[in-house]
């Protein structure tokens, strides 16, 4: 009797424990967002040119253009590169302009952050740069990866 | 075989105790307190650790992954010129005194060296302008000070930001990209 009543009062112990279940659950959680993220980002090879010193807040509405080194890249900038803005591939300048400037308009406090390539030369990026000033951005926060 | 006598009174809970074997005895609580399942479970192996190390480890690897995601870059600003056909406006105080400018000029050697013009330093490798940077004066004049970098189409982008990542090191936080204004 008192036997049975031990065995029953484990097996009912064992039966609340969710905490396995939990942990799986949250393992395949953080699995498919960091997969989906790594899918999804275009920009995943790219190198960032590395620095000491800058500030660590990107800003509180971020524009992200991302430069990147491709060999079948635009033919508007110079070198082997391809122009992102937030995933969305730029086939110009015209293209790139208007759509800064759009969204400049719409949040005018808007910060545009420039993510481009250490191998590429600055003739990739001075397309970029003047085609943001075009479109009426005053100055831009260059990315880099942060050096100890 | 039958006994002559009255039958025996049946034995007391002391004496019944006594005759069981004594693992028996433990087990039916013969002055010992009942325990339950998890507690003897804590008396035998300790406590269950695996559980919290479970937890402990997804933490660990949301905040990695986190940290890895989000929080390794610097930003360094950098102004733009105004350009033919851009909508921004600059007002200006007309008292300000004008700032001071400096320009650092970068090209490409025939080695493929990146030299630097800059101040009394002529087509120096970079590795001497940072050095002069490293010595340059800081005082409060410098925060007002801006500094035009105009690199060739050949520079290498890094180098443009580690001569800009020098000047906001010598507290030079002025720093403008020069573009060229055709197509």
């Amino acid at each position: 009797m008192i036997r049975s009543r031990r065995i029953r009062r484990e097996h009912s112990f064992e039966a609340i424990n969710v905490t396995p279940l939990i942990d799986v659950v949250m393992v395949l959680i953080i699995f498919f967002l960091i997969v989906g993220r790594l899918a999804d980002d275009p920009a995943q090879g790219l190198r960032l040119p590395g620095s000491k010193v800058g500030q660590l807040e990107p800003g509180k509405s971020v524009l992200v253009v991302t430069i990147l080194r491709e060999p079948s890249g635009a033919q508007w900038v110079a070198g082997a590169a391809r122009v992102l803005v937030e995933s969305q591939d730029m086939p110009g300048a015209e293209p790139l302009e208007a759509l800064v400037r759009a969204r400049l308009a719409e949040a005018p406090g808007t910060t545009v952050q420039v993510r481009a390539d250490r191998d590429l030369p600055y003739g990739s990026i001075e397309p970029v740069l003047r085609a943001l000033g075009r479109a009426g951005a005053r100055s831009v926060r260059l990315a880099t990866e942060r050096l100890s | 075989m039958m006994s002559d006598g009255p039958p025996a009174p049946p034995a007391g809970p002391d004496e019944a105790a006594a005759a069981r074997p004594a693992s028996r005895r433990r087990r039916s609580g013969g002055g010992f307190r009942r325990r339950d399942a998890l507690h003897g479970w804590t008396m035998h192996f300790g406590p269950n650790m695996t559980p919290m190390v479970d937890v402990v480890m997804v933490i660990l690897i949301f905040f990695m992954a986190s940290a890895a995601f989000m929080g390794s870059d610097w930003f360094l600003q950098t102004a733009l010129p105004t350009l033919p056909g851009s909508t921004a406006s600059r007002p200006r105080d007309p008292l300000e005194l004008p700032p001071v400018h400096l320009n650092a000029a970068l090209d490409v050697a025939e080695d493929g060296q990146t030299v630097v013009t800059f101040l009394e330093l002529q087509r120096v490798p970079l590795e001497r302008f940072l050095e002069r940077m490293g010595r340059f004066p800081r005082g409060p004049e410098t925060a007002a000070m801006q500094l035009l970098v105009t690199p060739t189409q050949r520079v290498p982008y890094r180098d443009v930001v580690r001569v800009h990542e020098a000047a906001e090191a010598a507290g030079i936080y002025k720093v403008q990209l020069g573009v060229s204004r055709g197509h």
